[in-house]
């Protein structure tokens, strides 16, 4: 194989641009989602089934009492993934119909996006919590 | 990533079903998200349980819309992984065997939810 080949340019020489982070923070919402789909039935499993164990029931009681930072926090993470899948996920299929492609266009939906999902994220989580 | 002479649907069909699913979810997850606000609101006690939540979903009368919003739903975690596979596994045996594997995940799981939203 012949060495020093030229590579093209690594991912963390570019500046961090609104459009990429957008981009990429879609799939990374997207595996969050599926994982907390997994972790959501494999708790109901765990705790509706297992109570007999001292640690799976211990697990059970952290999640089903749900005052925990953790769960908080995972809670939030999910609500956050949830809003923002969403709302790019609709700037996407816009696109696939071939509209809103301009720069200036795809900057400001960009922000529409960010400011709808903090939006949503934060009423929800003052629906839910207060 | 599928045997293109055996393969049913192509390349470019997945992109379409990845779409369609995309366009069915929005408004089912609307209605989702509703619902499940909603009845964490109007819930009397404190706070709610994961297991209450299951069970008002299991006991509901619309639960063949739930049951319909967790099939398109996988079949879009399905696709989307496996897109994402594509993208990031560069080994043929590599990328043959996660997408096999995502494919019996989501089979799994499907199962799961099938059993506690009839059974």
């Amino acid at each position: 194989m012949k060495q020093n080949r030229p590579l093209s340019p690594h991912l963390s020489v570019y500046k961090p641009q609104l459009t990429a982070m957008l981009s990429i923070y879609h799939r990374i919402t997207g595996s969050v989602l599926s994982l907390a789909i997994i972790l959501l039935l494999f708790f109901n499993k765990v705790t509706s089934l297992q109570l007999e164990n001292y640690f799976l029931y211990n697990i059970g009681y952290l999640v089903n009492s749900s005052g925990h930072w953790i769960v908080l926090s995972a809670l939030f993470a999910i609500l956050f993934s949830l809003y923002y899948h969403f709302f790019n996920g609709i700037r996407h299929l816009i696109w696939d119909r071939a509209q809103l492609l301009e720069i200036q266009k795809v900057y400001q939906t960009g922000y529409l996006v960010l400011v709808l999902t903090i939006l949503f994220t934060i009423t929800t989580w003052y629906i839910l919590f207060f | 990533m599928t045997n293109k002479k055996t393969a049913i649907l192509n390349e470019s069909n997945y992109w379409w079903l990845q779409r369609l699913f995309s366009i069915i979810l929005i408004p089912l997850s609307i209605w989702f998200s509703v619902a499940i606000i909603s009845f964490i609101i109007s819930s009397p006690s404190e706070g709610i349980t994961l297991t209450q939540l299951f069970q008002y979903i299991g006991l509901s009368s619309e639960k063949y819309i739930f049951i319909f919003f967790s099939i398109v739903t996988f079949l879009h975690i399905s696709l989307g992984i496996e897109e994402i596979i594509d993208d990031y596994i560069h080994s043929e045996k590599a990328k043959l065997v996660a997408s096999i594997l995502v494919k019996i995940l989501v089979i799994r799981l499907m199962n799961e939810v099938y059993m506690f939203y009839i059974g």
